[in-house]
């Protein structure tokens, strides 16, 4: 290579082994950082506006001023993030929720606020250039800044990050928060969860609902999707059933139990499955009352969890696929139990039920 | 995240096409702008036997004016519908919503009729066309169809578009003069699905009274909502009435719940968008 070099070597002593207490020196010499920040925050959105960030660097000498600055801002972008978006989110059972980049949301140019940046520069005594650690310094400071800023406005010391929408206009608004959802949701919160009540009224006996629910060849025949059922012991079924929600098509191996029967009146349903897009369980208790006209009037609550690939990305979409499913179920019971009474019942059959579970 | 193998089909004409869909069902998807179907592949949660390929298909992509409709063809780009001045005098809700949708590079490439059959519930495109009363125009190899839009949407992804049908066209009925329009959305990034969105279109009497209102709500059901207003004719346009309008249309909402969003959070954030959009409506110089 042609021109001078110099090569110097140098032991700073600050960076010694680990001590008595296993403490150990990583650095040579530390940056200082101070940030200030103002913020609105809208309480009917939670929306945090950032109206004003300072932030002040002490990094001794600087060697090149520019990668000093930009190397402030990536911090600061990360310490935004960390700040109001990002979270490694799982749900009780351990799901992982945020696995995609629709999911764990990183700030984008929008989202970024101007930035203002003051230099202090004091050059550092440890070494000869002068110069101090620096760079990652803001994204550890603009969290506990703009924390700090948000317990400031709202008069509250109980912050969790990151301050999502949400979460800043539960902090805002605690007697909205606290009070109950107008109907309960269908759905539980953050979680592959999923839970309902329904109920239709069939037009056949219910000995003869009773016999379809839980026999294995009509219970085969009605369950949308079915494409096997075998029996593999007394109440006990093995499935292999293809299941879809608009584009998104799969087929599950299920494994399907009854218990608690008490015939005619009542039976609990337990199954499982698992296919290339997830995997499930659930559990549902049907109960079966006669009506005055001779039909039967059939009431289900279920419960299920899902897991796998279509909760962690397709949560969305589970409301709307159980009801539709149900839906489809027992559309399909109510024609297989016909002739109807009357012309078009099962068509009102389908139309009560759809409205029942909207 | 790669998809799974799959044919990929790109037929000339839109018969060639509808022929490719009444063969395959449901193991074809069709393609437009790709901006969900692509994800939705590469994640395979969709996985099917072919992709058909209607971006040759440029009859599909035209606006025309039909009486007292806006018809935008399937493939028209959120972009070209943006630039458009036909749409941003006929149908000013569309307007001022398509900012809203995705990003800049991707309103290039997505599509008023792909938004509309993917059907996402926080979707802007679906929800204007509810709010405004339009309608879907679909093709099968046999027959062609028109299903109003509140009767299109059944649920999250879900519609009435049946497995060999595609839908072609949207229906926009024109803005009738002195109509006003909002549209207010709150998605936690610039370009995210709305955690609640709302559209409002309507117009005064002479005496500054409530005549017609139509107000929709995204990203709170598992499909737009068009809230029932027929009891608030004849309120006088003021920020009480606003304010009584965006409860009571709220009140008995059961909405999601999901990850980023409580359905008090959507509930409180629907009542609160639609009180911004009627304020902005009452407020609009006509």
């Amino acid at each position: 290579m042609p021109g001078l070099t110099e090569t110097v070597v140098l032991s700073p002593p600050i960076l010694g082994p680990p001590d008595e207490a296993d403490r150990v020196a990583s650095s040579v010499t530390y940056g200082f950082v101070l940030d200030l920040v103002a913020v609105e925050i809208d309480r009917a959105t939670g929306a945090i506006r950032i109206d004003k960030y300072v932030s002040a660097h002490d990094v001794g000498t600087m060697l090149n001023p520019l990668i000093v600055e930009g190397q402030i801002h990536g911090g600061f972008a990360h310490g935004l993030g960390a700040a109001l978006f990002e979270e490694l989110a799982y749900d009780a059972d351990g799901q992982f929720l945020s696995g995609t980049f629709a999911d764990y949301l990183c700030p984008t140019a929008p989202e970024m606020p101007p930035l203002d940046i003051v230099h202090l520069s004091t050059p550092s005594p440890r070494n000869p250039l002068g110069a101090k650690g620096m760079g990652d310094g803001s994204a550890m400071l603009t969290p506990a800044a703009l924390a700090n800023a948000v317990a400031d406005a709202l008069g509250r010391d109980d912050i969790d990050l990151p301050l999502t929408l949400n979460r800043v206009w539960e902090l805002a608004n605690p007697e909205l928060a606290a009070a109950p959802a107008p109907e309960a949701a269908p759905e539980a919160p953050g979680g592959g969860g999923l839970s309902g009540t329904g109920e239709v009224t069939l037009p056949a006996p219910r000995d003869t609902v009773w016999r379809k629910l839980t026999e294995p060849n009509e219970l085969a025949r009605l369950i949308p999707g079915c494409e096997r059922l075998e029996a593999i012991a007394d109440d006990h079924y093995r499935a292999v059933v293809t299941i879809g929600v608009a584009m998104i098509r799969g087929r599950y191996e299920t494994a399907i139990e009854l218990h608690d029967k008490e015939p005619p009146l009542r039976f609990r349903l337990k199954g499982k499955a698992e296919g290339a897009l997830g995997f499930g369980s659930g559990d549902a208790v049907v109960t079966l009352d006669p009506t005055e006209h001779g039909g039967t009037r059939l009431a289900y609550r279920y419960e299920a969890r899902i897991g796998g690939k279509l909760a962690a990305v397709g949560q969305r979409l589970l409301d709307t696929a159980a009801r539709l499913l149900i839906a489809q179920f027992f559309r399909g019971l109510a024609a297989d139990l016909g002739p109807p009474v009357r012309p078009g019942l099962v068509v009102r059959l389908g139309a009560r039920l759809r409205a029942r579970l909207r | 995240v790669k998809p799974v193998a799959f044919e990929y089909w790109r037929p000339d004409t839109l018969a060639e096409a509808l022929v490719g869909f009444a063969e395959l069902g449901l193991e074809a998807v069709p393609l437009a702008g790709g901006m969900s179907l692509g994800p939705m592949l590469n994640m395979r949660l969709v996985r099917p036997r072919a992709v058909i390929d209607l971006n040759p298909l440029a009859e599909l992509a035209q606006i025309d004016a039909r009486g007292d409709e806006i018809v935008t063809g399937a493939l028209c780009r959120q972009a070209d519908a943006m630039a458009s001045p036909v749409l941003r005098a006929e149908v000013p809700l569309l307007a001022e919503a398509l900012p809203y949708v995705g990003h800049y590079q991707t309103r290039h490439r997505g599509t008023l009729g792909g938004s509309v059959a993917h059907a996402d519930p926080s979707a802007e495109i679906p929800l204007c066309l509810v709010t405004l009363g339009g309608s879907v125009l679909l093709r099968s190899r046999r027959a062609a169809r028109r299903v109003a839009a509140d009767a299109f949407f059944a649920g999250a992804l879900t519609t009435a578009r049946r497995p060999d049908e595609i839908v072609t066209a949207l229906a926009w009925p024109r803005a009738r003069p002195g109509t006003r329009h909002a549209f207010a959305e709150i998605a936690q990034r610039h370009g995210d699905f709305a955690i609640a969105a709302c559209a409002a279109a309507l117009s005064l009497d002479g005496e500054g009274r409530v005549a017609d209102l139509r107000l929709g709500f995204g990203g709170v059901l598992d499909r737009p909502l068009l809230a029932a207003t027929t009891g608030f004719a004849g309120l006088l346009a003021s920020a009480e009435t606003a304010a009584r309008i965006a409860a009571e249309t709220t009140r008995s909402l059961t909405p999601i719940a999901d990850r980023s969003a409580t359905a008090a959070y959507r509930q409180a954030l629907a009542r609160h968008l639609a009180g911004r959009v009627l304020e902005r409506c009452f407020a609009a110089p006509c």
